[in-house]
């Protein structure tokens, strides 16, 4: 409730208040003297009166002090304004009712949701506007969208549409609601009837501009709030597989929209139908973390974390992707068999890469024969290993297709690589020609070259940057495996885009080369991964740095199909490697979604998902070629409405939700009646 | 000598004929003569010898010790009277009394003159001795005492001192009968002629004083209806010819708060005279003489309701 003044300088005549104060403090005495014999009477009686007559005094003071200030107070034209809707609804002849119908909505409420409220309070409206009123309505669930083409007297079929409301899982798009109806108006004067829960930190915010546009155009925007009072709500907000490669955990962040502290229980749901459930702390307005560890094989496709809470079921479950979790995901091709551990890299690499025996989960190598390359699978393999193989060149074609696909390749030099047998073919793969072994120092002397610090800026060393790099220094190697296209100052003329030297040897020999090729990267170890050329598995550094060459080379592998993540209500596109099939789009329930196609040598491909979870893309009934994990907007899952509609509105034109009274009549009654009472008790005060 | 002067004979000859008048009229019609104050105290006891009356053998004595004793009686056959006349400045207001004086028309202290003159000759009538204290007052009465004595020259001497007296200056009615008391040789009566117009605070722990001395005490309380019922017409400076600070007062208004602040005092100054034996007697200087003084003189209770009522 405010109160302004329309005549704000009028104010100043209260300055005449001095008036009745200086006539009250003058005033008159008789001027005749009359001698009298009982002075001590009339003084008692003075003394008694005396109590009496000052507070009498200062009534009178008081009542023409007021009358004056209110009679200024008329002259200033007071008005007294507060939250109100015009007296009646339909005035202006023409009203829209915008009613949200997104995925808050869905909130329960007495027996019925959000949305069934607004929809009765919108069909009451509806029934008290006055005859001939011209109405339209607009939905902003998802995407506003105007059930009436123009504003219509015929209410029937505005009536029938929302008796048949159903909730979206979409976001609310009140800003769009709002350009509808300036639409709907057509630049006339109407009033807006917006019946939303005002859910989303930014939902009002966005539709500022709209909001102001509509109020200049002579829309009376009138909120009708429909919230739950206290807001309640838990969703899951993240969830996501973890950084462990093999037998890892899934991060869920889970967020509490309530006004109390609570503990919920949360269910991952993997894709071979297993369950897993943790519970969660949750505080008030606030969110937590919590991992829940997947098995150590585990099929991969979109998984599930779901929060039990009944305020807002629509948002409980988060959909994401789970890649392929087994112990087999890293294949080490041995091409150099030791007779004793010391010549042996897959040795060193097994205990690098599993040093609890993967018992404890990590990686568990799948050790092979160059012949065991042949079972190399995108589904069952993220990362190769070819430790000082002689010739790879059989399995060329399908190393080339793994990486493509997002597979990670290691080579690792060693007494048994010759250029003949790679550098030609596989061109494709390997990120520089090989040329003879270079010894930096003498071979049979002890020690070697270090490595020179790592740049930490680098993706593969970010994990050492804070400790553990000078480590690397100690890796020191006497031999190395000459590279065609690099001299020992960098780059030459030769070199390929996408190749890059992640680290060198002191003297700048190249220690360790990338190629990206499409989805997937090759990395060239030019020392061995035994003691043959140099001392690496010996040093501290081996083990983290092997694990991370897995976890760096593996991050992009999801097996062979493509993920993608979409919002219902969002047009989601995903780009798929290969054209020219027929495809088909599966929804979470079964059904064919429509979707749109861009042919060529990829498959661009759009969808508007209108429900949340696993969407997956097929060709006639082979495996998924793309899995899609659509969840609800997450905006919508925060019901706390932290800025109100009716604020929002009020901020760009006040007069919009407020009533208002003049109150200068009033002030100039109150006024006169104080001059009233005044002259009555001075009357009083004088007898 | 002032006695000579034409003027103050002529009141002196008024004060007596109004006295003679008053007390005439009061004694008229068989009342009989009461000696006001005349008692017979007992004195001692002595032995009993032959010749003694017997109706004075103290029978009691007898009875308890076995002894003949004799009571014997002081008789007193006078009793010292004094009157206490206030003649302050605010005894010249006052417009109602029916006894002119020259030059004092009507105010209070014309009828307290005629009040004292009258007792005075009342009392040298009944034989007793009576003595004259003036409390305030200017000209040659101002502040006179006379101690008591009876015959005609007294009565004389005390009309001439109140036909010269003027009503002037502070009667300070306490410091007055403070010094009354070591005067009185015997048990007397002390009557005070006064408008009381002194907070009570300040003059009856001196009248209590005589109260303890056995002193019969008689208070002739001298009111002007038209000032007690603030008979006024237009709002005024009141002001006290004692001096003071003048007070703005508007009668029509203040009339009804001055009569509950007037029955108050009155209720306060009978209570406080009758806690010390002494006597009150409203004398309103609109009605007759005998109005206040038939109570003291018949010896009937004066009627302080009625004329409460009258205010």
């Amino acid at each position: 409730m405010n109160l302004g003044l329309l005549a704000p300088l009028a104010l100043a005549l209260g300055a005449l208040a001095i008036g009745p104060i200086l006539a009250h403090l003058a005033q008159q005495r008789p001027s005749e003297r009359v001698p009298f014999g009982a002075m001590m009477l009339l003084r008692r009686m003075v003394k008694r009166l005396e109590k009496r007559r000052r507070l009498k005094d200062r009534a009178l003071l008081a009542l023409r002090v007021l009358a004056l200030l209110l009679a200024v107070l008329a002259a200033a034209q007071p008005q007294l304004s507060w939250p109100g809707d015009p007296a009646t609804i339909g005035g202006l002849g023409r009203v829209v009712l915008i009613v949200d119908d997104s995925l808050s909505m869905s909130q329960r409420d007495a027996g019925g949701t959000l949305l069934t409220r607004a929809r009765d309070h919108a069909l009451a409206t509806l029934d008290q506007l006055p005859p001939g009123t011209l109405v339209g309505l607009v939905l902003i669930g998802g995407e506003a969208r105007q059930l009436t083409p123009t504003l219509t007297a015929e209410t029937g079929p505005i009536r029938d549409a929302l008796v048949n409301l159903q909730p979206s899982y979409g976001r609310t798009d009140l800003e769009g609601g709002l350009r509808e109806a300036r639409a709907l108006l057509t630049g006339e004067r109407g009033e807006v009837l917006v019946y939303t829960d005002e859910a989303g930190p930014t939902t009002i915010s966005e539709a500022q501009g709209e909001l102001a546009r509509l109020v200049e155009r002579g829309g009376v925007v009138l909120p009708r709030p429909t919230r739950n009072d206290p807001p309640a709500n838990l969703t899951v907000l993240d969830a996501r597989y973890g950084d462990g490669l093999e037998g890892g955990s899934v991060s869920l962040r889970v967020a509490n929209y309530g006004a109390e502290d609570v503990e919920a229980a949360v269910t991952v749901g993997l894709p071979d139908g297993s369950e897993i459930t943790a519970f969660v702390e949750l505080p008030a307005g606030g969110e937590a973390e919590e991992r829940v560890t997947v098995p150590p094989t585990v099929p991969g496709g979109v998984a599930w974390a779901r929060v039990i809470d009944a305020a807002l079921e629509a948002d409980n479950t988060r959909f994401f992707h789970l890649p392929r979790v087994g112990a087999s995901r890293v294949m080490v091709v041995d091409g150099d068999p030791g007779s004793t551990p010391v010549r042996s890299e897959v040795y060193f690499l097994e205990r690098a890469l599993a040093p609890w025996g993967g018992a404890r989960g990590g990686v568990l190598p799948q050790v092979v024969a160059p012949s065991g390359l042949a079972a190399l699978s995108a589904e069952e393999h993220q990362v190769v290993f070819l430790a000082n193989v002689a010739d790879p060149s059989p399995w060329a074609g399908q190393l080339l297709d793994f990486v493509r696909g997002g597979g990670g390749v290691i080579f690792s030099a060693g007494d048994n690589l010759t250029a003949e047998r790679y550098n030609e073919p596989l061109r494709a793969l390997m990120p520089a020609p090989l040329e003879r072994p270079r010894d930096l120092i003498d071979l049979t002397a002890s020690g070697g070259v270090p490595l020179d610090l790592p740049d930490p800026s680098l993706e593969l060393f970010e994990a050492f940057a804070e400790e553990g790099r000078q480590a690397f220094r100690r890796v020191t190697t006497r031999r190395v495996m000459g590279l065609g296209a690099f001299n020992e100052t960098g780059w030459t003329e030769s070199s390929q885009d996408g190749v890059r030297v992640l680290m060198r040897f002191e003297g700048g020999a190249p220690a360790l080369v990338e190629r990206r090729i499409g989805r997937g990267r090759v990395l060239l170890w030019t020392s061995t991964f035994d003691l043959g050329w140099g001392g690496a598995p010996l040093q501290a550094v081996f083990l983290p740095f092997t694990q991370r060459l897995v976890a760096y080379l593996g991050g992009e592998s999801a097996g062979g199909a493509v993920r993608a993540e979409g919002v219902v209500g969002e047009v989601t596109s995903l780009r798929l490697p290969f054209g020219g099939l027929t495809l088909r789009l599966t929804g979470p329930d079964g059904a064919d979604v429509p979707m749109e196609t861009v042919l060529g040598e990829q498959t661009e491909l759009s969808f508007l998902p209108r429900l949340p979870g696993a969407y997956s893309v097929q060709v006639g009934d082979e495996p998924p070629v793309a899995l899609i994990a659509v969840n609800t907007p997450a905006e919508e899952s925060d019901v706390r409405a932290p800025q109100p509609l009716t604020a929002a509105a009020a901020a760009i034109d006040p007069a919009l939700t407020e009533r208002r009274v003049r109150l200068g009549p009033w002030a100039l009654g109150l006024a006169l009646t104080f001059l009233l009472a005044q002259s009555l008790l001075a009357r009083r005060e004088a007898s | 000598m002032i006695l000579w002067d034409p003027n103050v004979l002529a009141r002196v000859r008024r004060l007596h004929l109004l006295a003679v008048q008053t007390v005439e009229g009061l004694l008229h019609g068989g009342h009989k003569s009461r000696r006001v104050g005349a008692n017979v105290e007992f004195a001692d006891y002595k032995d009993y010898s032959p010749g003694d009356s017997l109706r004075d053998l103290d029978w009691k004595v007898l009875a308890r010790s076995d002894r003949l004793v004799v009571r014997r009686y002081e008789v007193e056959t006078e009793l010292q009277c004094v009157l206490v006349l206030d003649a302050s400045g605010d005894l010249s207001t006052g417009q109602g009394s029916p006894y002119a004086m020259p030059e004092l028309e009507g105010n209070k202290f014309g009828y307290s003159l005629v009040l004292t003159a009258t007792l005075a000759y009342y009392l040298i009538k009944q034989q007793e001795p009576v003595g004259l204290l003036v409390l305030g007052g200017s000209g040659p009465g101002a502040g006179v005492y006379l101690p008591a004595r009876g015959g005609g020259t007294q009565l004389a001497r005390i009309f001439a001192q109140l036909a010269t007296l003027r009503p002037g200056g502070v009667a300070r009615i306490g410091e007055g009968l403070n010094t009354l008391g070591p005067r009185l040789r015997r048990r007397g009566l002390v009557a005070l002629i006064s408008d009381l117009m002194e907070e009570p605070e300040g003059w009856m722990p001196s009248l209590a004083a005589l109260s303890r001395r056995r002193t019969d005490l008689a208070v002739f309380h001298v009111m002007d209806r038209r000032e007690l019922t603030l008979d006024y017409e237009r709002p005024a400076l009141y002001f006290s010819p004692e001096g003071g600070e003048a007070l703005p007062i508007d009668p029509a208004g203040a009339a009804p708060e001055l009569r509950a602040v007037l029955n108050a005092w009155l209720v306060e100054l009978r209570g406080g005279l009758a806690e010390h034996r002494g006597r009150y007697y409203p004398s309103w200087t609109d009605l007759p003489l005998h109005a206040a003084l038939a109570p003291m003189i018949t010896g009937r209770r004066a009627m302080p309701d009625r004329d409460l009522g009258a205010v």
